[in-house]
């Protein structure tokens, strides 16, 4: 199970990425379903992105569980996480979740390990719509049995 | 040097919720060098985050100003060992005072840090340029003069503690 986590908890437009569709095509292409996650006050924005795919029916929308411990279970029951850089990054690092994060706004020298084999990250602190999606996928190649 | 004998810790953490991970390192070593009760003030949407740390005693939620208040007032009567904060907050410093405790620890940036009886300098504020988790650890080691190497964060759930 793959699970994607696009949005970040508050209006941080740094911590935006625009690209979420095509990776989450790309990703369903090679590895089956995706489920999304998000607050309740973001499914809208998961609504959008899976509204522009071409895969959506391969898509779970698993926005506004009740507890971050229900989060929390879902992400340590799947195979690769990928998330920007908000709360469900850090579980991922946490639980010890294969994790690829997409970073803007913050250096991710502040809020990453750099050196985990299961911790992949591409960064742009200032202009995070410039990560391409062919960046995330260099990195989910990285991570040990992807 | 070394500090001992302290038994009883108060954290403010005023911080938003995935801030509350990578300050979790910050409990472990805490109790791993002797603190018998810690007890953490926090808002109060960190609550399970904090709720599924073992090494936490007790969590104090928050949410206005009035709340820190009256909490940190409350907190003078528990005399703790030490109270510490992990950013570098002037509003904090001043109510840490208020709360009282034997040692005050915390960040000094531009001076805020005047009323804490154990100061750090720092040149930037906290979470701008180092790793958070480091930061946070680095405060225990500089100040303490203690050994903090574990920097994995904390998230247990199966770990039940209380929220008076």
């Amino acid at each position: 199970m793959i699970v994607i986590h696009p949005s970040p908890a508050r209006d941080y437009d740094k911590r935006r990425w625009d690209k979420f569709p095509e990776l989450a095509d790309r990703l369903i292409y090679r590895y089956g379903n995706v489920s999304f996650t998000g607050t309740e006050d973001q499914r809208d924005y998961v609504y959008g992105i899976r509204k522009k795919m071409k895969n959506v029916g391969k898509t779970i929308d698993r926005c506004g569980l009740d507890s971050i411990a229900s989060l929390a279970k879902l992400i340590r029951d799947a195979d690769l996480l990928i998330t920007v850089n908000t709360l469900t990054m850090h579980l991922g690092v946490t639980l010890k979740v294969p994790t690829v994060a997409i970073i803007g706004g913050t250096a991710a020298s502040v809020v990453a390990p750099l050196d985990s084999e299961l911790f992949k990250y591409v960064e742009n602190v200032d202009r995070i719509n410039d990560i391409t999606v062919d960046d995330v996928m260099e990195k989910v190649n990285e991570i040990p049995g992807f | 040097m070394k500090r001992k004998n302290i038994k009883s810790c108060l954290v403010v953490d005023l911080n938003f919720i995935g801030d509350m991970l990578m300050s979790s390192p910050v409990m472990r070593c805490l109790k791993q060098n002797g603190v018998e009760r810690l007890d953490v003030i926090a808002y109060d949407f960190c609550v399970p985050i904090l709720e599924a740390n073992p090494y936490i005693d007790n969590v104090y939620p928050v949410i206005t100003f009035w709340d820190k208040l009256i909490r940190l007032l409350w907190g003078r009567k528990q005399n703790y060992d030490l109270i510490m904060q992990l950013n570098t907050s002037l509003k904090t410093n001043i109510l840490m005072c208020i709360a009282g405790g034997k040692d005050r620890l915390g960040y000094d940036y531009r001076n805020r840090g005047f009323l804490n009886t154990i100061r750090i300098p720092i040149t930037q504020r906290t979470a701008r340029k180092g790793n958070r988790v480091r930061e946070c650890l680095d405060l225990l080691e500089k100040g303490l003069g203690w050994t903090c190497n574990n920097e994995e964060m904390i998230y247990d759930r199966d770990s039940s503690i209380s929220s008076p």
